[in-house]
């Protein structure tokens, strides 16, 4: 079950108050300990969040002093003293967080500003050596190092820092070689998915899926223009979406990622410019190809899931309805582009309100902040988006702006003033 | 004790191992690798140190119409064969696969540019910050020329060992 820091530090706070004052017994209050994981260390997040600063800082400052190459020492002792340092700090933060456990914090800082320092090392070493044109897989190897001390000590900021690493890999493999593209994107997939998977953490998942995208973008970007660069992330966001559709530690980072990207996509089509470039019946055969290598097995595991969850008897929660009708319209703009292009224009913009008018009504119903911001702020963007795409007279849109503006005003004052209203009287 | 913390080892092992890998090549050019000097192409001195590196562009990149191999597309590995000279080595034969060379020659690698070869594993030297001003006036009095010194492997893994101009020398 996906709670937050937050709920779980009141909950730890308040849990022996209720026990003492008799209104949960003792009993209960162990399966709650035990349900919300209360035992485990959270409360020093703080000061990991201080050490990695740290630890950020102090690797930058030995890069900057690597680069700044002090010429009056022999290359052996740079080198030998940049290893050493590497080896001291990752060995002394070990001891400190899994050895004597006694500063797990400071250790965990220490283990992470070690692998910092390897991507030092790796710029001492081609310093050295005049080494310049293997960067690709230096940055490969920062990336399959960062993963390795991750695994080892389960350490999430490890982790989180494979993803910008594994992704400026595959950048630089897909533009040396634009005919790999799609293999090295499936690649980076099943890398970070791995990581999501073993880690089974909201932040490492959410990372994956942001440089999953990015990853499928840039293949698309380098082989067929648009149209690829468009359906792969596409296809993924419905994949993010139906995985989100079922309960666990993956759905709400998921179901953010998957509907920020669809939102952003659909944006993008919503124009009837873009959606001409994008019309999947004027492609050429292999933009056709390779739009169907990137995008299909992505669609695939979307109606996979999809078609999963909704054999499962239990009614779907307000997020996971959202989910899925932004799922139907992403399916909805993939068979709208085979059709023809106004149709895609067409479905975009009905996909855009159909998820602002969800959302809002959800926010009513449930009296959720987020949904309605969300809803407010897709359909006023829409139609300022659409009155500054086409042509009509000055007083029009002077009229249309203040009466949107004035609009949302209104709207988000009354939704305000109704939730502090119910929160007081409950 | 080792059984608990394998993991941990195994991750600071792969470290230490790729970064033994990363100048192994190197390391084989400087301590077996033939010495050789080739001759760098005039270049402006505040275009060629970008950050705090020397960018090396040589003569023997400029390959002459009588070397150029055919059938030889953009981008795949060629092998420059090169002749002792003064006061630097000069280039004798381009070859698409690693040659078998005559006595006293030396191979170097590059990669193929339609009628040029270029030599990307030696157009760098990374220098001291306080030596960039230095390079930079040499290389102005000196018309953008000097003299680079390196070391190569049979197989034409090349490694810079030192760039002389205008008398001075900057590395090594």
């Amino acid at each position: 079950m996906a709670t937050s820091r937050a709920f779980r530090a009141k909950l730890s706070e308040e849990l022996p108050k209720w026990t003492e004052e008799g209104l949960v017994s003792p009993e209960t209050a162990e399966l709650l300990r035990r349900r919300y994981h209360l035992d485990e260390d959270g409360g020093s997040f703080a000061a990991l969040a201080v050490y990695l600063l740290g630890a950020l800082l102090v690797g930058g400052g030995v890069i900057s002093f690597i680069a700044w190459n002090w010429a009056h020492l022999p290359d052996l002792l740079k080198l030998s003293g940049g290893v050493i340092l590497l080896v001291a700090t990752q060995g002394a933060g070990y001891w400190l967080w899994r050895g004597t456990e006694r500063r797990p914090g400071l250790g965990h800082g220490l283990v992470f500003l070690g692998v910092v320092l390897f991507g030092a090392n790796l710029g001492l070493f081609a310093q050295v050596y005049n080494i310049h044109d293997h960067w690709r897989g230096g940055i490969g190897a920062w990336a399959l190092v960062a993963a390795a001390m991750a695994w080892a000590t389960r350490s999430l900021p490890c982790a989180t820092a494979v993803v910008p690493l594994a992704v400026a890999w595959s950048f630089g493999e897909m533009d040396a070689n634009p005919e790999r593209a799609s293999v090295v994107a499936y690649l980076l997939t099943l890398g970070l998915g791995g990581l999501a998977y073993r880690f089974q953490n909201g932040v490492v998942a959410g990372f994956a899926a942001i440089g999953t995208l990015a990853g499928l973008m840039f293949a698309g970007a380098g082989s067929s223009g648009d149209a690829s660069m468009y359906y792969a992330p596409l296809a993924l966001s419905a994949a993010l979406l139906a995985l989100s559709l079922h309960e666990g530690w993956w759905s709400t980072p998921l179901r953010r990622v998957g509907m920020g990207a669809f939102i952003i996509l659909t944006y993008f089509a919503s124009f009837a410019w873009a959606a001409e470039d994008l019309g999947i019946s004027t492609l050429s055969v292999s933009s056709l190809t390779q739009v169907a290598v990137l995008g299909l097995p992505f669609l695939g595991l979307a109606t996979a899931a999809a078609g999963f969850r909704l054999g499962r008897p239990r009614p779907l929660s307000p997020p996971e309805r959202a989910a899925g009708a932004t799922l139907i319209a992403v399916v909805a703009l993939v068979g709208a582009s085979v059709i023809g292009v106004g149709m895609l224009w067409l479905v975009a913009n009905l996909g855009l309100a159909a998820l602002a008018g969800l959302s809002i009504r959800r926010a009513v119903d449930e009296l959720e902040r987020g949904p309605f911001w969300l809803g407010v702020s897709v359909a006023g963007v829409q139609i300022l988006t659409r009155f500054l795409e086409f042509e009509v007279g000055l007083l029009i849109k002077a009229a249309v702006f203040t009466v949107l503006g004035v609009a949302v005003i209104g709207i988000g004052y009354t939704f305000e003033n109704r939730r502090r209203e119910v929160l007081h009287a409950s | 004790m080792l059984r608990k913390h394998w993991p941990f080892m195994a991750a600071l092992g792969l470290q230490l191992v790729l970064l033994a890998a990363v100048p192994a090549k190197k390391i084989h050019a400087r301590l077996t690798g033939t010495p050789i000097a080739l001759m760098t192409r005039p270049v402006d001195p505040y275009d060629a140190l970008a950050g705090y590196y020397v960018t090396l562009a040589y003569q023997v990149e400029r390959v002459p119409p009588e070397f150029r191999p055919k059938g030889l597309s953009r981008g795949t590995s060629v092998w420059l064969e090169l002749a002792p000279a003064e006061p630097a080595w000069r280039l004798v034969a381009v070859h698409g696969r690693v040659p078998a060379v005559a006595d006293g020659h030396a191979v170097i690698k590059g990669v193929w540019r339609r009628s040029e070869a270029d030599l990307p594993e030696a157009s760098r030297l990374y220098i001291p910050e306080d030596d960039r001003h230095t390079v930079a006036d040499a290389l102005r009095a000196a018309g953008g020329r000097g003299i680079v010194d390196l070391r190569v492997t049979r197989q034409g893994t090349p490694i810079v060992v030192r760039l002389r101009v205008g008398g001075r020398t900057f590395g090594g």
